[in-house]
């Protein structure tokens, strides 16, 4: 505890409270990095399990792929036609779905069965006459067993054909029904159903594209393990206060001229110059090692700015309670294990319906997660709501912490 | 004995830390709740519905997407909370019904729902859900509409009440499913 001394100098005046504070906290960043714990916790950690996590969920979470349909059509009826004119092809444009012709219906079989295709839509034969004569008629979709999804729109997709079909009947069939419709020559009824297929149709569906605030998993895990870990590198400054006292040294130090808010004030900036610096190195790590991205790099150092305070506040406020580091690291880890978890640094909990999904704003880490998600898909300006939101943490419980910080920088 | 003196000292002493109860104990319940509050609810999408102004076509259409077995309808207060509960993902897609659709529907326009979902093939797989569920109304409401123009029904509404009591007896066109293969987990597993 030498480098104690300079801080010691007499007649260091109230404007020299800020130097006297820098100068604890520099020797406090000096010991953590000598003993390396906030290396490991603040970046070889969170940093090694954002990867594993990565490698696990990476698959789970992406996007579907597009879906492999096959289509038979053994229907040599107009029908048959329509259905992949009217149908397959505007999907095969869109690129959402791989349409491939199978010659047979037992073909068609066999690539569901292994599960190279998710499903096969058979247009039957016969079925445009089935369809003209007004009996009953159906389309059938084989789905892979493998595939139980993608076999659910293939059938939506069939089913929209045959609503299409069921449409025009039903509304020949509303007119041609009771005494007026009484006598109808097929003739008639045929340019009925006619006019019937050019009517308005009522309802029709329009696609918005909305913009994604949800990270990519690479992303998601990075930010998540980054913040988790956070709450951990944060401790180190704080809960060298309580190992200043046991050791004795806090004595000493106070017995100097420094002002008692000086000697804490160097300890608050030691916890947030390790969480700001870790929180830059596994930005920058995980950007550079697989790929996350982070969004506007102003917007980030804006929220790591804030986390980190709000981190100190947190932390800090937990080790007023404690006699002992020991003890205080115990707590600490509690309540920033819950606060992660609660936080959705592991999964999105915000996804959560219910009482759950809202509940995950009383920590923190949630803010600074829905930040980076915002910052993804709007300007710079989305970031001041969970800014503040940090900072609000931040001020509330720093300042509850510096009254009983006081009392503990007593000996 | 002596290994079970030395067994329940350690273990007395490992109780007596708070930390180690809590990371014993309290937190693997509190993991569980927090994975199954989150993740329980199965992989049904979520779908959020705007209805602006609800009329009795604007809830049957609602009833209708609520009915489609992919489907889970929330109902959701305006547009601006549905985009922005889309966009953050807690929920799949929405749709937007308009606040005129009972009335332009009877006044023989084309209604347009608006769909939303995120970029991504998940959002265009769910659309065909939406689409399907739209068209069996749409069934309904283009029958009632042309037997009022054809002057086969008084009015819309009659129209409506008789392609509603025909819709059970006119024979349908149908879809009919049938399995390949064999599933990668049994169904009892859900």
């Amino acid at each position: 505890m030498t480098e104690q001394q300079p801080a010691g100098r007499p007649g260091a005046r109230p404007s020299g409270s800020a130097r006297a504070a820098l100068l604890i906290a520099e020797k406090d960043l000096k010991a953590r990095v000598r003993d390396r714990s906030a290396l490991i916790f603040g970046i070889l950690v969170p940093l090694g399990l954002a990867f594993i996590f990565n490698l696990i969920f990476a698959g789970v979470s992406g996007n579907s792929k597009a879906i492999s349909l096959g289509v038979v059509v053994a229907d040599h009826g107009q029908m048959g036609q329509a259905f992949t004119a009217q149908v397959l092809d505007p999907l095969r444009h869109i690129g959402i779905i791989s349409v491939r012709a199978e010659p047979s219906v037992a073909a068609g079989r066999s690539l569901a069965a292994k599960g190279t295709v998710s499903a096969v839509i058979v247009v039957p034969a016969g079925f445009t006459a089935a369809v003209e004569a007004g009996g009953p008629a159906s389309l059938t979709v084989i789905e892979s067993a493998s595939a139980p999804v993608t076999g659910e729109i293939a059938r939506s997709i069939a089913q929209g054909y045959a609503d299409a079909l069921n449409r025009v009947r039903l509304s020949v069939a509303t007119v041609a029904s009771g005494s007026a419709g009484a006598g109808l020559s097929p003739g008639q009824l045929r340019r009925i159903g006619a006019r019937a297929a050019a009517a308005t149709v009522p309802v029709a569906v329009s696609d918005i594209s909305a913009k994604t605030k949800q990270l990519d998993s690479k992303s998601f895990f990075a930010a998540g393990m980054a913040v988790f870990f956070l709450f951990f590198t944060v401790q180190f400054g704080v809960t060298s206060l309580l190992e200043e006292r046991s050791e004795g040294t806090l004595a000493r130090l106070l017995a100097s001229p420094i002002r008692r808010g000086a000697v804490l004030a160097g300890k608050l900036i030691t916890s947030f110059a390790l969480g700001v610096f870790s929180m830059v190195v596994l930005v920058i790590g995980t950007s550079l090692l697989f790929g996350a991205s982070w969004g506007s790099p102003l917007g980030v150092v804006v929220l790591i700015a804030a986390a980190s305070l709000s981190a100190v506040g947190i932390m800090a406020l937990v080790a007023t309670f404690a006699k002992s580091a020991e003890q205080a690291g115990n707590a600490q880890a509690i309540v920033a294990v819950v606060l992660g978890l609660l936080g959705g640094t592991f999964f999105p909990v915000s996804l959560a319906p219910g009482i759950l999904g809202k509940l995950t704003f009383i920590a923190p880490q949630a803010w600074f997660m829905r930040g980076l998600g915002d910052l993804r898909a709007g300007s710079l300006s989305v970031v001041w709501t969970p800014a503040l939101a940090l900072l609000g943490f931040a001020v509330v419980t720093g300042a509850v912490a510096m009254l009983r910080l006081r009392r503990l920088a007593e000996v | 004995m002596k290994v079970l003196v030395i067994a329940a000292t350690t273990l007395r002493r490992m109780l007596r830390t708070r930390a180690n109860i809590f990371f014993v104990f309290v937190f693997p319940m509190l993991l569980i709740l927090v994975l199954g509050a989150t993740f329980g609810r199965g992989a049904t999408p979520r779908l959020g519905v705007v209805v602006s102004r609800p009329g009795a076509l604007a809830t049957a259409l609602v009833r209708q997407l609520d009915h489609a077995p992919s489907l889970k309808v929330t109902l959701v207060s305006s547009d601006s909370s549905l985009l922005s509960q889309v966009e953050r993902g807690s929920l799949d897609a929405g749709v937007e019904i308009p606040a005129g659709y009972d009335s332009a529907i009877e006044a023989g326009k084309t209604v347009t729902v608006r769909y939303l979902a995120r970029p991504g093939t998940a959002g265009q797989q769910l659309g065909q859900a939406v689409r399907s569920a739209v068209d069996s109304q749409a069934e309904l409401l283009a029958a009632a509409r042309f037997a009022a123009a054809e002057r086969a029904a008084p009015g819309f509404a009659a129209g409506l009440t008789k392609a509603k009591n025909l819709v059970r007896l006119v024979p349908v066109i149908s879809v009919r499913l049938r399995a390949a293969g064999k599933a990668l987990f049994p169904s009892s597993l859900g």
